[in-house]
C-alpha cells in the first residue's frame, strides 16, 4: 500500500510530502525504516533528527509499534521548539 | 484567532502572526483571584551566536490546539488558576510576542507556577518549529525536544 508523508518544520526542506510504499500489515517503525532509506540518500544529515521524530494520524501521535492500516496519510514530527 | 479551545477555567488558541497582548484579561481576572500573571515570549534579535530578524512558526495546527488543550486542563486540575495561553502561526519579527500566557489565582505562588508550568511544558510538548531568518534573508531551522512515544 501506498504512504504519505507530510512533512513539518525542517523536512519541509526536502518538499511537501514523500510517498512510500510499505506493504500491508506495516507498522509505524517500517514506516521509520522506509523513511531512513529515503533519506539516507537525499540528506543523510537529517538521519539523526529522524531518529529524534514522531509520525502522527489525525490528531494522534503514533508509536512505533502502531499499525497503520487505515491511515494513508502520516505527519512527519521533528522535535518541537514553541514559544 | 486562528483556532481555538476553552475549558471552565481556561482558554487556548493559535494566531496568525504577533500575538495580541492584550485579550486576555477577560480570560483571567476573578474578583475571588488577588494575582494575575503574564509571560510574553518575544522574538530577540539574536540565537546562539546568529542574528535574527524574524521567526517563521510552521505549527500542526490540529495536534497542537488539542496539546495545548490538554496542557490548560492539566495545570487548572492541578491548580486554582485560571489560564490563558495563545501561540502564534507564521511569520513574527525581532519584539513582536510569539507566545502570551497569562494565569491569575487567589494568591500569587499558584499563579507564577502556572505561568511557569505552561511555558516549560509548551516548549516540549506543542507541535511548533522554529525557522529564524537573518537580516540578510539566509535561515535555518532551530532543533528541539522530541515528541516520540516510546
Amino acid at each position: 500500500m501506498q504512504v504519505t508523508i507530510t512533512t513539518l518544520g525542517v523536512f519541509r526542506t526536502l518538499g511537501p510530502e514523500f510517498v512510500l510504499d510499505i506493504a500491508d500489515g506495516a507498522t509505524v517503525f517500517d514506516v521509520r525504516q522506509a523513511l531512513e532509506s529515503r533519506i539516507a540518500a537525499d540528506a543523510p544529515s537529517l538521519l539523526d533528527t529522524l531518529a529524534r521524530s514522531a509520525f502522527a494520524a489525525d490528531d494522534f501521535v503514533l508509536r512505533d509499534d502502531d499499525l497503520i492500516d487505515g491511515a494513508s496519510v502520516l505527519a512527519l514530527l521533528p522535535p518541537v521548539a514553541g514559544g | 484567532m486562528r483556532v481555538s479551545q476553552s475549558g471552565a477555567q481556561w482558554f487556548c488558541g493559535l494566531v496568525d502572526g504577533p500575538c495580541p497582548t492584550d485579550q486576555w484579561s477577560v480570560h483571567v481576572e476573578d474578583p475571588a483571584h488577588g494575582a494575575i500573571n503574564t509571560f510574553y515570549g518575544v522574538v530577540r534579535n539574536h540565537n546562539d551566536g546568529h542574528a535574527a530578524a524574524s521567526v517563521d512558526y510552521d505549527v500542526h495546527e490540529t495536534l497542537a490546539i488539542k496539546a495545548l488543550g490538554a496542557l490548560c486542563a492539566e495545570i487548572v486540575e492541578a491548580l486554582p488558576v485560571r489560564l490563558y495561553v495563545i501561540h502564534s502561526c507564521g511569520l513574527v519579527a525581532v519584539g513582536q510576542a510569539s507566545v502570551v500566557i497569562a494565569s491569575s489565582s487567589a494568591h500569587r505562588a499558584e499563579a507564577f507556577e502556572a505561568t511557569r508550568r505552561c511555558i516549560d511544558e509548551l516548549k516540549v510538548r506543542v507541535p511548533i518549529w522554529k525557522r529564524e531568518i537573518a537580516p540578510d534573508a539566509s535561515d535555518r531551522w532551530l532543533d528541539g525536544h522530541s515528541i516520540r512515544r516510546d
